[in-house]
């Protein structure tokens, strides 16, 4: 089945006086899938979120959002976003009943979409924030202060929703909440869900694909599962073994010379391995007639990807 | 565009903030109003005595002035003074200080400044606000343009200038009935018209005029505010710059008096009430003058406001 694209990025850029912030980023975003814009601190993964809802002006290239260009056809490309930019940042002298009020009456004006009441109130238990809808703001927790976040961003039934950094500040708890609640909307609501985040195995759980962005430049988008399980690439392993200093030989003869014996646990080698190579070493050690006791495959995972390919993260 | 007006004022009338301005409004009114009450000039058995000598003195000045170089707006208030005590000798008053006078006296002398003072702290807070607060974000990733969300904060400002003077024109009213009595309502209200005669109006297009002109001047003041609220995103700045603008505009005005482009400067048009009661203070000036001029630095800067809107980047807070 084809993907409807939802979003295009073509050739985007973001340049302030002679310095490149972001520098011609080109990827589309799906309907259904949660996507993920990662990068360290820096890399412009907020700046590129801030040009795609029009905060901040384009320097080159284009955002279309259900083909329509964010820069010239700024109302209607806008009117299917929903979005929460950095901290979900209310009006806290208002209730939050008010506030989704307040953003109601933002939305488009025409006769097929109208936010009445009876929205904000799908809206308000959607989001779990029922008895607490007509409490001031200021009154909120952080947690609370998501879900309203999250419940306005929703008010206007956007079909893709943008969240910038949205696990910043939240508990355990919390994370998971939001983590349940946008695959629910990515994968129910056939809705396309951006995220952006530093937090690598955070996106790792909440992803299909995702973007990774270092100096402001694309690195590669890959789908979440390609990052991690790869038949060529070697994995790291660990076998345990009674005879170290035999089986080490081995291993170094027969697949990666930089095996080493850990300095942690007890009669263990680590050794770097593809799928094939491990069933080598394994009968190389029985034919030897070393016990093995255990083999583990380190499961590499978003984080030590990310960090071979970004070059350990350092910032620009 | 009435959606976003009516978000704006949920904004102002749904915080804390304004209905304190309201109830210390009402305070300085009441304050004033006991003062005055608890100055009262005694009873002087006299009094018929004492008004007819000041309208001896006064027609001498009124006489002398122009040749001996006194200003015209001075001999306007003398020339009224005249009339008000004519009409109390003729009527046997000997107090003519009734709640109708006490408003129109409230807003002349004091009130004015209190009413742009308001104004302008909420005026420099609305724009600013949103930026400190980072709600800015909520209202700019709307289909709206940044044009209609900054011209709706500047309409609701507006409303807030005529709900604020209301609030003003009501409490001083009700506060003057209550301490001076509800007479008074047939005195003549007198103005100097734009040839620099005296006229006489009824008090209810006397109060239309006179609150209609300061909230001109509010307004104006609080475009400043307003602007300066948009370019710097500092609400402190604006709302120093906006009131220093109305206390340092008038001594700044008649230093420079001497150049002819004097009368162009914003400071030199702001007090467009005091022409009814005592003429334009700078030769040249006349109140259709002012008026235009005041339109048009509003309009300048409610226009470079939304130039400066419309380009900004919404960065990283």
């Amino acid at each position: 089945m084809e993907l409807q694209t939802v979003i295009s990025l073509r050739d985007l850029t973001k340049k302030i006086g002679k310095k490149t912030i972001v520098d011609h980023l080109s990827f589309d975003i799906h309907q259904g899938e949660v996507f993920g814009f990662l990068g360290p601190n820096g890399a412009g993964k907020t700046t590129t979120i801030r040009m795609m809802v029009g905060l901040i002006s384009i320097s080159e290239g284009q955002v279309l959002i259900h083909g329509k260009n964010i820069r010239t056809d700024f109302k209607n490309a806008i009117a299917n976003v929903g979005c929460i930019v950095e901290n979900p940042e209310m009006y806290k002298y208002l209730t939050g009943y008010q506030n989704l009020k307040h953003m109601a009456r933002m939305a488009k004006v025409d006769a097929g979409n109208q936010i009445d009441e009876k929205r904000i109130s799908e809206v308000v238990d959607l989001v779990g924030l029922g008895k607490r809808i007509h409490d001031k703001v200021s009154k909120y927790s952080l947690g609370m202060r998501q879900r309203l976040g999250v419940a306005q961003a929703l008010l206007h039934r956007p079909s893709i929703l943008i969240l910038d950094e949205p696990t910043n500040g939240l508990d355990p708890a919390g994370i998971r909440e939001l983590r349940d609640q946008l695959r629910y909307l990515a994968k129910e609501e056939k809705m396309a869900v951006i995220v952006s985040s530093h937090l690598l195995s955070e996106m790792e759980l909440m992803c299909d694909r995702v973007a990774i962005i270092a100096q402001g430049k694309l690195v590669q988008v890959q789908t979440v599962g390609q990052m991690i399980d790869s038949e060529q690439e070697q994995q790291s392993m660990s076998i345990e073994v009674n005879d170290v200093g035999e089986a080490l030989t081995i291993i170094q003869r027969t697949c990666d010379a930089n095996a080493s014996q850990s300095a942690e646990v007890k009669n263990t080698i680590q050794f770097a391995a593809t799928k094939e190579q491990v069933a080598t070493v394994i009968e190389a050690l029985v034919k030897q007639e070393i016990r093995v006791y255990r083999v583990n495959a380190q499961r590499k995972t978003l984080e030590d990807r990310f960090l071979e390919i970004t070059g350990g993260g350092e910032i620009a | 565009m009435l959606n976003l007006i009516l978000n704006e004022n949920m904004k102002i009338y749904r915080r804390i903030r304004t209905w304190i301005l309201v109830i210390l409004l009402f305070l300085i009114i009441l304050g004033a109003a006991i003062l005055v009450y608890t100055h009262l000039p005694q009873k002087d058995p006299n009094w018929r005595v004492t008004l007819q000598q000041s309208i001896v003195q006064n027609n001498k000045i009124i006489q002398q002035g122009s040749k001996s170089g006194v200003p015209a707006n001075m001999i306007s208030q003398l020339k009224i003074q005249n009339a008000q005590n004519q009409y109390q000798l003729s009527h046997n008053m000997a107090n003519p200080l009734t709640g109708w006078q006490f408003s129109s006296e409230f807003i002349m002398t004091g009130g004015n400044f209190l009413l742009i003072v308001f104004v302008a702290i909420v005026a420099g807070d609305i724009v600013a606000s949103e930026f400190s607060q980072g709600t800015i974000k909520l209202l700019l990733t709307r289909p709206r343009t940044r044009y209609e969300i900054l011209l709706s904060k500047f309409l609701a400002l507006v409303i807030f200038s005529f709900f604020l003077t209301l609030c003003s024109v009501t409490l001083s009213i009700l506060i003057g009935f209550i301490f001076f009595g509800t007479n008074g309502y047939s005195i003549p209200t007198l103005i100097v018209t734009s040839g620099g005669n005296i006229a006489s109006v009824s008090l209810i297009s006397f109060f239309l005029m006179i609150y209609g002109l300061n909230t001109i001047t509010v307004i104006a003041i609080a475009s400043i505010a307003f602007m300066i609220s948009t370019i710097f995103r500092s609400s402190a700045v604006a709302i120093a710059i906006s009131l220093i603008t109305l206390f340092v505009g008038s001594t700044i005005s008649s230093l420079l008096q001497s150049y002819s482009w004097d009368k162009y400067l914003i400071f030199s048009n702001l007090g467009i009430a005091g022409y009814l009661t005592s003429g334009p203070t700078l030769p040249g000036l006349t109140l259709t003058f002012s008026l235009i001029v005041l339109f048009v630095y509003v309009v300048v800067m409610i226009a470079l406001s939304l130039w400066i809107f419309k380009r900004r980047d919404v960065a990283l807070t």
